[in-house]
C-alpha cells in the first residue's frame, strides 16, 4: 500500500472540510478524485503532500506514518494546476531543482534530466525560457519536474485545467501512457468525467467531507451509489421523492413532477422521509398524446434537440420540472417536433433510488 | 491626417519647445562652452579634470560613499521589505506612507533634523543623559555618519516600494513546489526567493545609488569642509570660485554618469517584466497578527518608522528646547530685523517660493498635462516609448547641474535672463513636470479604449468626448500632478540656489542661510522656516496620498 489515509479530519476556523476521510491506494495504481467545486479535492493533496497540517488520523506513506514530517522529507511529487514553474530557471533547472536538492552528482542530474526531456518528448529544450513554452511543453516540463526526484506518489491537480479540448484529449492519453509504463502511483485530481474516465484505474468521489464511493469506470457507472456520484458522472433526469403508496410490486413516490412509480427490490432500503430518484433516459419514452389514455404519462412540450453523436437528446418540459429523453438520431415520427405537447412515460424498470445520507 | 494625428500635431508643438528651449538647450550651452574655451581659459575640459587631484578625490568620495549609501540602505531596506510584502498589521498602510515622507521632504529639512538631532541638549544628547552615558558627546558625531543616515532615512522608501511590490507578488506555489521538492528555507531563499528579488533589489540600488552620488543639499549642509561631493563642488566652482569652465566639465561628467545608471535601469527592468511574463494567477499568503512573531515584527516596522522619522521630530523638538515654546520662534521670525548685507527677509522668502511654486506648478501642469495627451495616443507605441523616455531626462539631471545649465545658457544673448525670476521658475518646472506626466499618463493609459470607441459609436466629437469622458477619468491625476509639481517647487534646493539673487531668496536657500550665519536667532529663524516648509510638503504629500488611484503611479 503506497497511500494510506484513516480517519483524516481537516477544519478551519468556520468549517470542516474532512471528516474521518480514508483512502487507500496500491502501488502502480492511477486513482482519480472527482468531486464538486468546492469540496476540497486540492486541500486533499495539500494536506498529504504536507502543505498544510490533518487534525486528526493518520496519512501513510509506503508504510511510514508522515504526519509530522515536513513536505521536503515526505518524498512526494506534486503538480499544481497553474504549474507554478519557476519563472527565472530555464527548462533544465526546473527540472533538475529536487535532483539538486537531493545533492545528486553532475553527472546524475544531467542523466536523469536527459531521460526526462526525451520521455516527455522535449529533447533538446533544457535551455529554453519556460516563458516562452506553448501550454503543453509547460505542462509537459512541470510534469518532468514533479517526476524526477522519483516520487513514491505523484499528487496532479487538475494538471490539463487550462489547456484547450484537443490538448487535454491528446495529453490525457499522453499522461496515462506514461505513467502506466514507469509504474508510479498517481492520486490525480479533476472535475471532468471524461477525463477521469480515461486516466483512472479507479475513481474516487468526494463529497459530504470524505470519499462516497470508490471504484472502477465501470464500477461506479453502472452502480453510482448516491445522487451526488450521479450527478458527478453527468447523469441527468434526479429528481427527490417521498413514498406516497404501494401498488403490488411497485413503490409510488411524489416527485416535482409528478408520480413516479419504482418496481420495488427487496433489498432497497428507502428513506421514509425523501430520497433521489434517478431515471434513465433509455427508460422515457416519448408518444403521441393522441393515440394514448394512460393515466400514468406526464405531459410535456418538446423545448430542445440536442445531437449526441449516437442520439439525440430531447429536452422536455413537463409540470414542475425538466425531463431528458433520448431518441434515435434517425427518428422519424412526426409528433417529435420542437414546441409539440407530446406523452412521456417512464419505464419502472429504470429508475432507481439512491440511498443518500 | 486623421483628427487624433491633427489634435496630437497640435498638441506636441508647445512641448517640443518647451524642453528644446529650456532642456536640450542648456545642456548643450554647458557642452558647447565647456568645450570651446568661451570662459577665458586656454586650457580644454580634458585637461582640466586631468592631473586634479582635488576633484579626482572628490569623485573618489562621492563614488565610495553613494556604494556605502547603497548597502546600508539595502541591508536594512530589504528586511523592511519583506515586512510590508508578507504581513497583514494595523495601519500598514499609514506606515507605508510614512517610510515615503522622508523621500519627498526637502533636503534642507532633513539635514536641520539630523543637526537638530544630534545637537548637545538634542533628543539623543538627552536619552543618552537619561541612562548614564553623559559621556557620549553625540554632537561630536562625524559628518560622514549624518551623511549616510540622511541617505539611508531619504532612500530608505525606493527599497520598501520597489522590493516589496515583487516580494508580494512571488506565487506562494513557487515556495511550495520547492519545498516539496526537498528545499529547505535557506534552500528556497538562496535558489527561489533571492533570484527572483534580484532585478527589483538591482534596480532600487541603481536608483539609491544614483540619488545618493548625486547627493547635494544634505551633503552641503552636513559633511562641513571635510567632505563634498562633486554636485557640491560644482556649486561652490560655480558660486564661490567663479571656475565655470570647471564645474561645466564636471556637470557634463555627471549627467553622462546619471544617463548610464538610468540606462542600466531601464535594462534591468526590461528583463525584469520579461521574467514575469508567466501569466497565472499568483496566490499570496499574508500571515496575520496572531502569534508572538508576528507581535514583534509589528513592534519592529513602529521602530522603525519611528527611528526614520525621528529627525523631523527632533526638528519640533530643538524648536521648543530653544526657546521654550513653539510660538516664539515663529514670533521672531516674522519680527526679525536686519540690515547687514547678508540679511534675508523670511516674509520675502516665504512669498517668493509660493509664487514660484504656483507659476511653476502651473508651467509643469500645462507641459506634462499636453505631453501626458499626446503620449497617450496609441499609435507607434515604439514611437511613444522612446519620446517618453526623452521626456524624463531632466529625473536625470542633477538639480544644481540643471541650474548651473541655465547659468550658462540665459547669461548671454539671445536669452539673458541673468537676476530674473524666470530663470528660477522655469527650472522648478522642469523638474516638476515628469512628476505630472507619471501621474496622468498611468490613468490615461488605464483608461480602457473601448470606452472611447463606445462613446465614439454613440455619435460624441473629440471636443465631447474628451469633456465627458477624459477629463472625469484623469481629473484626480491632473491635481496630484499638480500637488507634486507644487511640492517639488517649494521644496528644491539645488538649482535655486545657484539661480537665486538676492530678492529671489526661496524658504530652502534663506534657511540654508539663516545656517550659514551665527547666533541663536538665525538658528532659530532656520528651524522655524524648517518647520513651515515641512510642514507644506507634509500637507501636500497627506493630499496626494488620499487623492491618487492607489497602484496607478508612483514617484519614481
Amino acid at each position: 500500500m503506497v497511500l494510506e489515509i484513516k480517519g483524516l479530519t481537516k477544519s478551519y476556523e468556520t468549517s470542516t472540510i474532512f471528516q474521518n476521510l480514508d483512502l487507500y491506494i496500491e502501488e502502480g495504481e492511477m486513482v482519480v478524485l472527482l468531486g464538486a467545486s468546492g469540496v476540497g479535492k486540492t486541500t486533499l493533496l495539500r494536506l498529504i503532500a504536507g502543505l498544510e497540517s490533518i487534525d486528526e488520523g493518520e496519512i501513510k506513506i509506503n508504510g511510514e506514518l508522515v504526519n509530522t514530517i515536513p513536505s521536503s522529507k515526505r518524498g512526494v511529487g506534486m503538480m499544481f494546476q497553474d504549474l507554478a514553474l519557476f519563472p527565472h530557471m530555464d527548462v533544465f533547472s526546473n527540472i533538475a531543482f529536487g535532483l539538486r536538492t537531493k545533492q545528486e552528482t553532475k553527472v546524475n542530474i544531467q542523466n536523469r534530466v536527459e531521460e526526462l526531456l526525451s520521455m516527455l518528448h522535449l529533447e533538446g529544450y533544457g535551455n529554453r525560457n519556460v516563458n516562452q513554452l506553448s501550454g503543453g511543453e509547460m505542462q509537459r516540463v512541470a510534469l518532468a519536474r514533479a517526476l524526477a526526484p522519483s516520487p513514491a506518489i505523484l499528487l496532479l491537480d487538475e494538471p490539463l485545467g487550462s489547456l484547450d479540448r484537443p490538448l487535454r484529449d491528446t495529453l490525457q492519453d499522453q499522461i496515462r501512457f506514461l505513467l502506466k509504463d514507469l509504474n508510479i502511483t498517481v492520486l490525480y485530481v479533476t472535475h471532468d468525467r471524461d477525463e477521469a474516465f480515461v486516466v483512472a484505474d479507479r475513481i474516487a468521489f468526494i463529497d459530504n467531507k470524505r470519499i462516497i464511493q470508490i471504484g472502477s469506470s465501470i464500477e461506479v457507472y453502472n452502480n453510482p451509489k448516491y445522487s451526488s456520484v450521479a450527478k458527478l458522472l453527468g447523469f441527468k433526469n434526479i429528481f427527490k421523492g417521498t413514498v406516497i403508496g404501494k401498488e403490488q410490486d411497485y413503490l409510488i413516490f411524489k416527485t416535482q413532477i409528478g408520480d413516479i412509480f419504482v418496481k420495488n427490490p427487496k433489498d432497497m432500503i428507502i428513506d421514509p422521509i425523501e430520497s433521489k430518484l434517478y431515471v434513465d433516459s433509455s427508460g422515457i419514452e416519448i408518444i403521441d398524446i393522441k393515440n394514448s389514455s394512460n393515466q400514468k404519462i406526464f405531459i410535456g412540450e418538446i423545448r430542445d434537440f440536442r445531437f449526441k453523436g449516437d442520439y439525440n437528446e430531447i429536452a422536455l418540459k413537463v409540470s414542475g420540472g425538466e425531463i431528458f429523453a433520448r431518441i434515435p438520431i434517425n427518428d422519424q415520427r412526426s409528433y417529435i417536433n420542437r414546441g409539440n405537447v407530446v406523452g412521456v412515460k417512464i419505464d419502472s424498470k429504470y429508475v432507481r433510488v439512491f440511498t443518500d445520507l | 491626417m486623421s483628427r487624433r494625428a491633427a489634435v496630437n500635431f497640435f498638441v506636441f508643438i508647445p512641448v517640443a519647445i518647451f524642453i528644446g528651449a529650456f532642456v536640450v538647450y542648456p545642456v548643450f550651452m554647458l557642452f558647447f562652452r565647456s568645450f570651446s574655451g568661451e570662459f577665458g581659459t586656454s586650457s580644454n575640459a580634458i585637461d582640466l579634470l586631468r592631473d586634479n587631484n582635488y576633484i579626482w578625490s572628490i569623485a573618489w568620495f562621492t563614488f565610495w560613499q553613494a556604494l556605502l549609501s547603497t548597502v546600508l540602505t539595502l541591508i536594512i531596506g530589504i528586511p523592511g521589505a519583506y515586512l510590508f510584502a508578507k504581513y497583514n498589521f494595523w495601519g500598514k498602510s499609514i506606515f507605508r506612507s510614512l517610510v515615503s515622507l522622508p523621500f519627498v521632504m526637502p533636503t534642507v529639512v532633513i539635514a536641520i533634523g539630523f543637526i537638530s538631532l544630534f545637537s548637545a541638549n538634542g533628543i539623543l544628547d538627552r536619552v543618552f543623559s537619561i541612562i548614564g552615558l553623559d559621556g557620549f558627546r553625540v554632537n561630536g558625531v562625524n559628518g560622514l555618519v549624518f551623511i549616510l543616515l540622511a541617505h539611508i532615512m531619504f532612500n530608505y522608501s525606493i527599497v520598501i516600494r520597489i522590493v516589496s511590490v515583487v516580494w508580494e507578488n512571488i506565487d506562494e506555489r513557487l515556495l511550495e513546489v520547492a519545498s516539496i521538492l526537498g528545499s529547505n528555507w535557506v534552500d528556497t531563499l538562496f535558489r527561489i526567493i533571492l533570484p527572483i528579488l534580484y532585478p527589483a533589489i538591482l534596480s532600487s540600488a541603481i536608483l539609491v545609488f544614483m540619488f545618493s552620488f548625486t547627493s547635494f543639499g544634505v551633503v552641503l549642509m552636513l559633511g562641513g569642509y571635510e567632505y563634498s561631493t562633486l554636485e557640491v563642488l560644482i556649486y561652490q566652482l560655480t558660486t564661490k570660485m567663479f571656475r565655470l569652465e570647471t564645474a561645466a566639465v564636471i556637470a557634463i561628467v555627471q549627467i553622462v554618469f546619471v544617463y548610464i545608471f538610468l540606462y542600466i535601469n531601464s535594462v534591468v527592468q526590461q528583463k525584469f517584466t520579461r521574467d514575469y511574463g508567466l501569466s497565472y494567477r499568483r496566490i499570496v499568503k499574508k500571515e496575520n497578527l496572531l502569534n508572538l512573531k508576528s507581535v514583534i515584527i509589528f513592534f519592529s516596522i513602529i521602530i522603525l518608522v519611528f527611528v526614520m522619522l525621528l529627525p523631523l521630530v527632533a526638528l519640533v523638538d530643538r524648536i521648543i528646547s530653544i526657546s521654550g515654546t513653539y510660538t516664539e520662534p515663529f514670533i521672531n521670525l516674522f519680527k526679525f530685523r536686519d540690515h547687514s548685507y547678508f540679511f534675508v527677509s523670511p516674509w520675502q522668502a516665504i512669498f517668493n517660493s509660493l509664487k514660484f511654486a504656483l507659476i511653476a506648478s502651473f508651467i509643469s501642469v500645462l507641459v506634462g498635462g499636453l505631453a501626458s495627451y499626446y503620449l497617450s495616443s496609441k499609435r507607434n507605441q515604439n514611437r511613444m516609448n522612446l519620446i517618453d523616455a526623452f521626456l524624463m531626462l531632466p529625473l536625470g539631471i542633477p538639480a544644481v547641474v540643471l541650474g548651473l545649465g541655465f547659468l550658462v545658457a540665459f547669461s548671454y544673448d539671445p536669452i539673458d535672463l541673468r537676476g530674473s525670476w524666470i530663470v528660477i521658475v522655469l527650472a522648478h518646472s522642469i523638474i516638476g513636470y515628469p512628476f505630472v506626466i507619471r501621474s496622468i499618463l498611468p490613468i490615461i493609459n488605464n483608461i480602457p479604449s473601448n470606452l472611447y470607441d463606445s462613446a465614439n459609436v454613440l455619435g460624441g466629437s473629440t471636443m465631447y468626448i474628451f469633456i465627458t469622458i477624459t477629463i472625469p477619468l484623469i481629473w484626480r491625476g491632473v491635481l496630484v500632478g499638480t500637488i507634486f509639481a507644487f511640492a517639488v517647487s517649494i521644496g528644491e534646493f539645488g538649482s535655486s540656489l545657484i539661480l537665486y539673487r538676492k530678492d529671489l531668496v526661496t524658504i530652502p536657500v534663506a534657511i540654508y542661510r539663516y545656517l550659514g550665519q551665527p547666533g541663536d536667532a538665525n538658528l532659530s529663524a532656520g528651524l522655524a522656516m524648517s518647520l513651515i516648509l515641512a510642514t507644506v510638503v507634509f500637507m501636500s504629500f497627506i493630499l496626494i496620498e488620499r487623492i491618487r488611484f492607489r497602484g496607478v503611479g508612483s514617484y519614481y
